[in-house]
């Protein structure tokens, strides 16, 4: 090893505390470039699981259509079509106890033969006739909770119970999802469904196709719509066709809006870090200036001193990098088997995204190196003579006008008087130090200001609602519920109002929204508020309501995201097909992130093909009381069941509250980014403090040979800490607004969500209190250490 | 009994594997109002032997006795305290505080004993610096004073506490011939009104101006 090499070496371990500080924040910003790699495994992983399974590229919901053998192989033959699979589900109820859980029930033709959606056997076999295989969701789930040997009691939507004997575990992607929202999945044959409910024939068909571009995917919904249409007993698809485009899987948007809140996170961290190597090799190569003068005066040329240092950044970048990309791997690992084990059910072998790890290290060396080379240029100017003079600090306090203008308070203690003047010795490290702060301060103001805002609209959109209760009612082919069935449940106890209404999904440009039909003289919404006196079009007239006249209302954020303007023409792609509306409005209500579609309930029975039937209800209860609308929904459940038709019902105040709390997750997810910006800041605070205590060594020593105690040492560090962190923080104020005011205005660009114009003074007073009370925590052991420095030992530091 | 008693004083160095033995056995008592000088060649443990009597450094062996205390028996916070108190120290390259004005610098050793209110540390200060001759220049910071300024700064501020002993770790190693005499001329004057005063220095001219000279080398007494 050369001289040199060993110089450059050696330049690290002199200084151990600080070389480990700043490998551990180099590292932690790497690690934050590591999580990038969360998403390509997650994809990676989940597209595994997918392929397994030959998940579908179309699946469609038809009403109990009975299709031939000839039939499944002419679907097969259509064009583009690659494999079909058909399946019959049912939704039937499991008795758990006295308890009683939606369940449904899944009927495959053979096991041994599935081409689309393999449902996949873990353990145990194939069911027979009245056998079942429960999901791993099931046997995982506590309140569900039927693993591999038990029997089963199912109950039909006539009352009907039937014992099932469980032959093992069974798991696929699409129906295994439903285990999560509660519901039970468990898999058998179709025999078995035809026994339950008494009907033969196949309520999902999934194809695969040869071509999966979007556009011929689109074309061969249509394809097989007509087919169906033209050759059984289907007269619409049930539901929207679900269409899955190549690399799509359930939760992915989700999911991928949450890891750019990591890619955020990432992104502070790096940044912060930036200002804490900087000030490590701003220190390390000034405090070096006279070593470097040695250097210069025995013949190093200024290219053999500057690759020396160069040579120590880059050792700390590539030991952070190394570090960092290590923790980087493990975390994104984690982060993503964690989510796929909660999410979808499956582990994921040890995987590790190689392009995110090599780019990780790069950018961790190449801002390690960019950020010495200021400070390292800047010594490198000094001449050989001036360099020999120097004595490590120069004492040329007192020359700008902020050390003039800080000498001019009065009245503090000597101790705190020196403090406050110190951090104005170092005048690019503090300020560096305290925009760091500043920086901590504006996210932390704007983070708690904006979980605020969040729960607030939360609030407001719940409030707007005017309903009790949204009771949905399971199709039931052979009873099809109808608008006129409001006057029976108005008879139920405690429902004051029942208000029919369809509840369905469709398509506006490839975007998948809800669609909701009205009555014309709706009470279930404030549109008067939220539409009228927006001056945003109309609602529609009982004229236009009769006539099923194609016009619709779309929310605000949907029109901002599909440009659609009041009386343009829009498509809705739905379970029928294909259906052009006139926008006649544009709500500005705050349900479904104001990406919904409103029209007539006349014209959605019409354009779906329903005659009179409508999936649900909006029920007013004659109560605000929670336990009498807690007992009214059971009635309503009761007497629906006794009808023979099984409902699900959301209650206004329940579901409120669980959005409330959701959100008030995500309120905490905010303040825990914040958290962990302040936390790297801290570190950085603590860095500066250490740095300025080692370069002060000498006069720590002289402060205790004239009389200092370790208390006088420790309230002269102190007192430069809170300074700086009480700069920041007056800094950090404006900061935290502007940071607020950048994300309500993306967020309302973005999502058209329109957060509350409000900045809680108190998180004012909250922040300064964080502020310093971080500092406190963080300087304790630098202070500590001065506290405890022996004179002589001071005095000789070099 | 001798204001300075020095038993047996040993003190050695640890670097990494390396040792060095600065002081070898040391003896050494020293009256009160003595004007001592410290010689010998550098490396001869004169600055180790100083800080031995002002408590900045403890002795690996050996007792420490100043005006009866046993200092190196001291724990550090006190012995600051007692430091404060007993012994002024001057040192070669002044050590003032940047940050801090004269008056500021000189005030300070009494801010840490919290000797009277601040009005009298105020007077007592500025009264120093008049002493030294720097009535007019109690609002100049250090970056502002001459070199000679700053060493008269420094021994006001060794003088403000009204210490036993004034230490001397070569206090004109820095300065011009010129202001070096000045500089004795002080130690002089206050050695006069009885205050011990004890230096280090390589200077012939000012050992022979000390009225008690001792000479280590290589960490003994010769």
């Amino acid at each position: 090893m050369s001289a040199l090499l060993k110089k450059s070496w050696k330049d690290l371990t002199r200084r151990k505390a600080r070389t480990i500080f700043t490998v551990l924040t180099v590292a932690l910003g790497v690690m934050g470039i590591g999580m990038f790699a969360i998403m390509p495994l997650a994809d990676r992983s989940v597209e595994a699981e997918l392929a397994a399974e030959n998940m579908h590229n179309i699946g469609v919901q038809v009403t109990n259509v009975s299709l031939t053998g000839e039939q499944l192989g002419q679907l097969e033959n259509l064009d583009n079509v690659d494999a079909v699979s058909p399946k019959a589900m049912l939704p039937v109820t499991i008795h758990m106890g006295d308890r009683r859980e939606n369940a449904v029930l899944v009927g495959v033709p053979d096991y041994d033969d599935q081409a689309v959606d393999v449902i996949r056997i873990t353990s145990g076999e194939a069911p027979s006739y009245m056998e079942v295989l429960t999901d791993q969701g099931n046997a995982a789930n506590a309140v569900i909770s039927v693993s591999g040997n038990d029997e089963v009691v199912l109950e039909d939507l006539t009352g009907r119970t039937h014992n099932l004997q469980v032959t093992g575990i069974g798991k696929n992607f699409i129906y295994g999802g439903a285990t999560r929202g509660g519901t039970a999945v468990f898999y058998t044959d179709l025999g078995t469904v035809q026994r339950i409910s008494g009907r033969a024939g196949f309520t999902q068909l999934a194809f695969t196709l040869e071509d999966t571009d979007p556009v011929a995917m689109d074309e061969t919904v249509e394809v097989i719509r007509d087919y169906l249409v033209a050759n059984t007993s289907v007269v619409a698809f049930d539901n929207l066709a679900d269409v899955r485009e190549e690399g799509y899987w359930e939760g992915r948007e989700i999911f991928s809006q949450f890891m750019s809140f990591f890619a955020i996170l990432s992104f502070l961290i790096l940044f912060v870090s930036l200002f804490l190597i900087s000030n490590t090799m701003n220190t390390m190569v000034s405090e070096q200036t006279r070593e470097i003068a040695m250097m210069k005066a025995i013949g190093a040329t200024r290219g053999k001193v500057f690759r020396s240092f160069l040579t120590t950044s880059a050792i700390l970048g590539f030991l952070g990098s190394g570090i960092g990309a290590v923790l980087g791997a493990g975390v994104a690992y984690w982060v993503g088997s964690t989510f796929a084990r909660e999410g979808f059910g499956f582990s994921p072998s040890f995987d590790v995204h190689w392009p995110t790890v090599g780019i990780s290290v790069l950018v961790g060396v190449g801002v390690v190196v960019a950020a010495s080379l200021p400070a390292l240029f800047r010594t490198l100017r000094v001449s050989v003579v001036e360099g020999l003079e120097s004595h490590g600090i120069s004492a040329d306090y007192g020359q700008s006008f902020l050390d003039r203008s800080l000498m001019g308070i009065r009245g503090l203690p000597r101790v705190v008087q020196m403090g406050v003047r110190n951090a104005l010795r170092r005048k690019g490290r503090s300020a560096s130090t305290a925009l760091q702060v500043a920086f901590a301060v504006g996210v932390i103001i704007a983070m708690l200001n904006l979980g605020d805002g969040i729960i607030d609209v939360t609030i407001r959109a719940y409030d707007l609602r005017t309903w009790d209760m949204w009771t949905s009612v399971e199709e039931n082919p052979d009873n099809p519920i109808t608008a006129d069935k409001a006057a029976l449940i108005e008879g139920i106890e405690g429902v004051d109002f029942a208000e029919p209404t369809i509840f369905t999904f469709a398509e506006v440009n490839d975007r998948t929204v809800p669609v909701y039909g009205y009555v014309q003289d709706t009470r279930s919404l404030n549109n008067e508020g939220t539409l009228v006196q927006n001056g945003q079009g109309r609602w529609w007239t009982p004229e236009e309501a009769e006539a099923a006249e194609r016009v619709a209302v779309v929310g605000d954020a949907l029109s901002t995201f599909e440009d659609i303007e009041l009386g343009e023409e829009i498509e809705l792609m739905t379970a029928t097909g294909a259906h052009k509306f006139e926008v006649i409005g544009i709500d500005t209500a705050f349900g479904d992130n104001g990406q919904f579609v409103q029209i007539p309930l006349e014209t959605v029975q019409d354009v779906l093909q329903k005659g009179n039937a409508v999936n649900s209800f909006y029920l007013h209860t004659d109560t605000k009381d929670h336990a009498e609308i807690d007992a009214a929904s059971l009635r309503v459940a009761e007497e629906m069941e006794s009808l023979g038709y099984r409902t699900d019902t959301e209650v206004n105040y329940v579901a409120a509250e669980q959005n409330v709390a959701q959100n008030e997750t995500i309120a905490g997810m905010f303040l825990m980014v914040s958290f962990i910006v302040v936390l790297i800041v801290l570190v950085g605070l603590m860095s500066t403090l250490v740095m300025n205590i080692l370069d002060r060594t000498t006069e720590i020593g002289m402060l205790r040979c004239i009389g200092a105690q370790s208390k006088d040492v420790r309230r002269v560090f102190s007192s430069e800490g809170l300074f700086l962190a009480f700069l920041g923080w007056i800094v950090g104020l404006p900061l935290g607004y502007a940071v607020f005011q950048v994300i309500v205005t993306a967020l309302a660009n973005a999502m058209k969500l329109t957060l509350p114009d409000r900045y809680d003074p108190i998180y004012i007073g909250w922040s300064l209190v964080f502020a310093l009370l971080g500092t406190v925590i963080v300087i304790f052991f630098p202070l500590r250490r001065a506290a405890k420095m022996r004179p002589g030992d001071a005095i000789r530091y070099e | 009994m001798s204001l300075i008693q020095l038993q047996g004083l040993h003190k050695t160095y640890k670097t990494g594997k390396l040792e060095f033995e600065a002081l070898r056995g040391i003896d050494l008592d020293i009256e009160e109002g003595q004007l001592v000088a410290i010689v010998g060649p550098s490396g001869s443990g004169k600055s180790t032997m100083l800080n031995m009597i002002t408590g900045i450094d403890r002795p690996t062996d050996g007792s420490v006795t100043i005006a009866g205390d046993r200092i190196d028996q001291m724990k550090e916070d006190k012995l600051a305290a007692w430091r404060g108190d007993n012994v002024g120290i001057v040192f070669q390259f002044f050590q003032l505080f940047p940050t801090l004005t004269a008056l500021e610098n000189v005030m300070l050793p009494m801010d840490f004993l919290r000797r009277g209110t601040v009005g009298e540390r105020k007077d007592r200060a500025r009264e120093r610096l008049e002493l030294v001759g720097l009535g007019d220049k109690i609002d100049n910071l250090p970056s502002e004073l001459s070199g000679g300024q700053q060493q008269r700064v420094a021994i006001a501020r060794a003088l403000v506490n009204e210490p036993k002993v004034i230490i001397g770790d070569e206090p004109t190693g820095n300065l011009d011939s010129k202001t070096e005499a000045a500089m004795f001329e002080l130690f002089d004057e206050l050695n006069a009104r009885g205050t011990t005063v004890i230096y280090v220095t390589h200077s012939p001219t000012l050992a022979d101006k000390a009225r008690v000279t001792v000479e280590l080398v290589d960490g003994q007494l010769v």
